[in-house]
C-alpha cells in the first residue's frame, strides 16, 4: 500500500503490480475452476453413460420379463386344463435316458407332471435304440396317457407304441422307454391315434394287475 | 506541447486495455472449452438426452466474477481516454493541465491506497 506522500511515478508502478496481480489472479481462479469443471463433466458423462447402459438393460430385462410372465401364464393355463381333464394324484413319469431328459422334463413339467430320472437304471442292451415307447402303471388314467403321449410328439419324441408295465410294480407310474418289442419300422402314433387312445388292459381291482 | 500527464494517462490506459484484453481471452478460452465439452457430451457420452448434454454450457458461468471488474476497468478506460484527449487540447502551462494532472494523482492515491 503506497503512502500519501509517495510522487505519483511510484503509484503508477504501484497500480501497474496490482494491475499485474490482478490479471494473474484472473487467470489462475478461471483456470482451476474450469479444469476441475471438465473433470467433474467427464466422471458425471462416464456415470450417465453407465445409467443410460443399466437403463437400456432395465427395460430389456422389463420386456423379458413381460415374455415369461406370458410364457407362465400360458403354462398355468395349460396345468389347469390338465387338471380339469383328470383331477386327482398325477403319475410319475420316469425317464431313463440322459439324452432325451431334458427334452421330456421340459415338455411335462410345464403340464404339471413330476419327472424323475433314473439314469442308472438304463437297459445298457438298448442303448442304442431310441426312446418310442410309454409304459403306464395300472391306475394311470387314460387321460394322463393321452396328454403325456401327446405332449412328448409335439416335443419331438416320438411315440411307436403304448402299452401296460411288466416288470415296475409301481401302478401310478408312466415310464418313457425304449422296447425290445417296439418295431423302428413301425410307424409313430400320431396326434389324432394318440387323442383317441384307450388302454386294452383293466385298470387295478384292488390287486396287482397281471403281468406284475 | 500536450500536458505533462499525457505519459502517466497512457500508462494506465494500456493497463486498462491489458486487463480488458486479459479478460476477452479468458471468456473466449472458457466458451471454446464449453462449447467442446458440449458437443463431446451430446455426440459422444450422453446421447439423446439434449438437456444434460447442455450442462457443458454451465461452464461460461465461471467468468461471472469477472464480469464486474471489466466493465469497473471498460468505464475507466473510456474517462482515461477522454482525459487523454483533453490533455492534448491544452498546452503544458494551461490551467486545466493541473486540474487533469491533480485528477489522476487523486486517482491514483484512490486506487492504490495512498489517500
Amino acid at each position: 500500500m503506497g503512502s500519501p506522500n509517495q510522487p505519483v511515478d511510484a503509484l503508477l508502478q504501484d497500480y501497474l503490480h496490482r494491475n499485474e496481480r490482478l490479471r494473474r489472479f484472473a487467470w489462475v481462479f478461471t483456470a482451476i475452476p474450469l479444469a476441475l469443471f471438465v473433470l467433474l463433466s467427464v466422471l458425471a458423462a462416464r456415470e450417465g453413460r453407465e445409467y443410460l447402459r443399466l437403463s437400456e438393460e432395465i427395460r430389456q430385462q422389463t420386456i423379458r420379463l413381460q415374455e415369461l410372465q406370458k410364457k407362465n401364464d400360458v403354462q398355468q393355463l395349460a396345468i389347469k386344463f390338465v387338471q380339469q381333464q383328470s383331477p386327482g394324484e398325477r403319475p410319475k413319469v420316469v425317464v431313463y435316458r440322459l439324452a432325451v431328459a431334458g427334452q421330456v422334463t421340459d415338455a411335462l413339467k410345464t403340464l404339471g407332471y413330476d419327472v424323475e430320472e433314473r439314469v442308472k437304471q438304463a437297459n445298457p442292451a438298448l442303448a442304442d435304440k431310441p426312446v418310442d415307447t410309454l409304459s403306464y402303471g395300472c391306475s394311470v388314467r387314460d387321460q394322463d396317457i393321452r396328454t403325456v403321449a401327446t405332449a412328448l410328439t409335439n416335443a419331438g419324441i416320438p411315440i411307436r407304441r403304448i402299452v401296460p408295465a411288466e416288470r415296475n410294480p409301481d401302478p401310478n407310474l408312466i415310464q418313457v422307454i425304449s422296447s425290445g418289442i417296439t418295431e423302428e419300422t413301425q410307424n409313430p402314433l400320431s396326434i389324432s391315434e394318440i387323442s383317441t387312445w384307450t388302454r386294452s388292459s383293466r385298470p387295478c381291482q384292488g390287486q396287482q394287475p397281471p403281468g406284475y | 506541447m500536450p500536458c505533462d500527464c499525457t505519459g502517466t494517462i497512457q500508462t494506465l490506459i494500456d493497463a486498462d486495455k491489458k486487463y480488458v484484453a486479459t479478460c476477452c481471452w479468458i471468456y473466449g478460452i472458457v466458451l471454446t472449452v464449453s462449447v467442446a465439452l458440449t458437443v463431446c457430451l451430446s455426440v459422444f457420452v450422453i446421447k439423446n438426452n439434449n438437456l444434460t448434454s447442455l450442462s457443458g454450457l454451465l461452464a461460461n458461468g465461471l467468468v461471472f466474477p469477472l464480469v464486474p471488474k471489466h466493465l469497473q476497468r471498460a468505464r475507466a478506460l473510456t474517462v482515461m481516454e477522454g482525459l487523454m484527449r483533453e490533455c492534448g487540447r491544452h498546452a503544458a502551462e494551461d490551467p486545466p493541465c493541473k486540474r487533469i494532472a491533480d485528477a489522476v494523482d487523486a486517482m491514483l492515491r484512490s486506487i492504490t491506497g495512498a489517500v
